[in-house]
């Protein structure tokens, strides 16, 4: 293509052939009339373009006058072939996702129905849930029905509960990879009421707020009895946890309550959002 | 005094339309589907290619036609469907080797692989009348026509479909303007430079 400008022609310099085609379309520079009316070389550029164009108009023009009548014809009444195909294709995908899956769940079915075994009924509370070796369904007899504890159940604060267990059934496929997967989560209450055995009362205030994060909004610090002292915090509940793991383990602090968080629980903790109000009594051993 | 049909515009058909006057979507047609054949036309060179991609558009356009918000023309957006489907249609044909040139000269071996295979037409000999020199430069200019880049191509066919303006053109092309006057400039050029002028 010619996009350097041609050689001069009486002084000037010619237009570049895209100037050219965009006069010929009536919508580049008008003032290139003059020129090519003085240039042959460039008035031979636009006939050649305007025939070119003729020659495409010729064809394209050529086409029946009945095409309409059959376009609409074929908007009414013509079948959907090709929605068809596609819906059939949609479907067939569909279906072997579901082949899919349904071969994924077989596999992971046992080969053995699952066995039942009732073993002489003891007792536990939800602590000791924990210790439990391997996987179990521990069934509790809540009056006269049989009741499995797992999931959500052991979330609920419900310290010193004690449940008779009446059965225990070894979990198989998928609910023993549910439960491999995601263990007992643990859900805090909004309001947390702590109670640790401390050494040195001023010491340990003086530890207590060393540990807290910066900005924690608490409220002053109120002496109970003389040998024990109370604060309460406002904190998220990851930031809770972390408080009570630390008191524990770094301040070697003994925590007499039962109640959610206990430390050492961070892994299996459900975050719902929101602040916590910690209430932590400190009392002298 | 009400209206006739055909002295509708198209942003009022289109209203009535989505009303429930669907008997008016004939006079969409009855206005477009010829230049939506030429620009098929334009695309594939083919004149059954050409009307199933003008009726596969103007039943899309009926299906869809509830859902035009007027965001734009209804010509922009129907000329856009149209390119598309012409579009995908020539690319097709191409990939299953339809309408593939074959030289007169060239030894048949089945092998679809034979490079330059090039049908040398029109004859050389001088055309008996101007008709048919006319009719031969035209054959001429769509066989090489169909060399040019695709981009090319379409903006070409565009602008010399009711001579389309730039502005128009880029908006079914999706183009800048800039680009759409040197595309239509470089498909002239190189028409021109291939037929020999």
């Amino acid at each position: 293509m010619n996009r350097e400008p041609p050689p001069n022609f009486a002084g000037k310099a010619c237009p570049t052939a895209e100037q050219i085609s965009h006069w010929h379309d009536g919508e580049g520079e008008q003032n290139l009339h003059e020129h090519l009316a003085q240039c042959p070389k460039c008035r031979a550029l636009a006939d050649h373009y305007a025939r070119i164009d003729r020659a495409i108009c010729a064809r394209l023009s050529a086409h029946d006058q009945e095409l309409a009548d059959r376009i609409v014809r074929g908007c009414r009444c013509r079948p959907r072939t090709q929605d068809l195909f596609f819906n059939l294709l949609r479907a067939a995908a569909v279906l072997m996702i579901i082949l899919g899956l349904a071969g994924m769940f077989l596999q992971r079915e046992p080969s053995a129905p699952p066995t039942l075994t009732t073993e002489s009924p003891a007792t536990l509370h939800q602590g000791g849930l924990d210790g439990l070796e391997g996987d179990y369904l521990v069934l509790i007899k809540i009056g006269d029905q049989l009741r499995p504890l797992h999931g959500p159940r052991l979330a609920e604060p419900r310290p010193r509960t004690v449940y008779p267990v009446e059965a225990r059934e070894r979990l198989v496929g998928i609910e023993q990879a549910r439960r491999q997967a995601m263990p007992s989560p643990v859900v805090l209450p909004r309001d947390v009421r702590h109670v640790w055995v401390v050494g040195d009362l001023a010491e340990s205030r003086q530890k207590l707020l060393n540990l807290l994060p910066e900005g924690t909004r608490c409220s002053m610090p109120r002496a109970t009895e003389g040998q024990a002292m109370e604060f309460t915090f406002w904190l998220g509940e990851e930031q809770v946890q972390t408080l009570v793991d630390r008191m524990a383990d770094e301040l070697g602090w003994a925590l007499v309550s039962s109640e959610l968080p206990q430390p050492g629980q961070g892994t299996r903790l459900i975050s719902r959002g929101g602040e916590i109000q910690y209430t932590c009594n400190l009392i002298v051993r | 005094m009400s209206k006739t049909a055909e002295n509708l515009s198209d942003a009022e058909i289109i209203e009535r339309f989505k009303d429930g006057a669907s008997h008016l979507f004939d006079v969409l047609v009855e206005r477009y589907s010829g230049k939506a054949y030429q620009i098929a036309y334009g695309i594939l060179g083919s004149k059954e290619d050409a009307e199933e991609v003008a009726q596969d558009g103007f039943v899309r356009i009926y299906r869809a036609l509830h859902k035009f918000r007027g965001d734009s023309e209804f010509t922009t957006w129907m000329y856009r469907i149209i390119v598309n489907l012409a579009r995908n249609k020539y690319r097709w044909n191409k990939s299953r080797g339809a309408r593939q040139n074959i030289s007169m000269q060239a030894t048949p071996t089945g092998d679809d692989s034979a490079p330059n295979l090039e049908m040398k037409l029109p004859d050389e000999q001088p055309p008996p009348d101007e008709k048919a020199e006319l009719a031969e430069f035209e054959e001429a200019v769509y066989r090489e026509m169909e060399q040019l880049p695709d981009l090319y191509k379409e903006a070409l066919i565009l602008r010399n479909v009711e001579e389309m303006s730039y502005e128009e053109i880029a908006r079914v092309l999706d183009c800048k303007l800039g680009t759409i006057k040197s595309r239509i400039a470089r498909a002239r050029e190189e028409l021109r430079k291939r037929l020999g002028l």
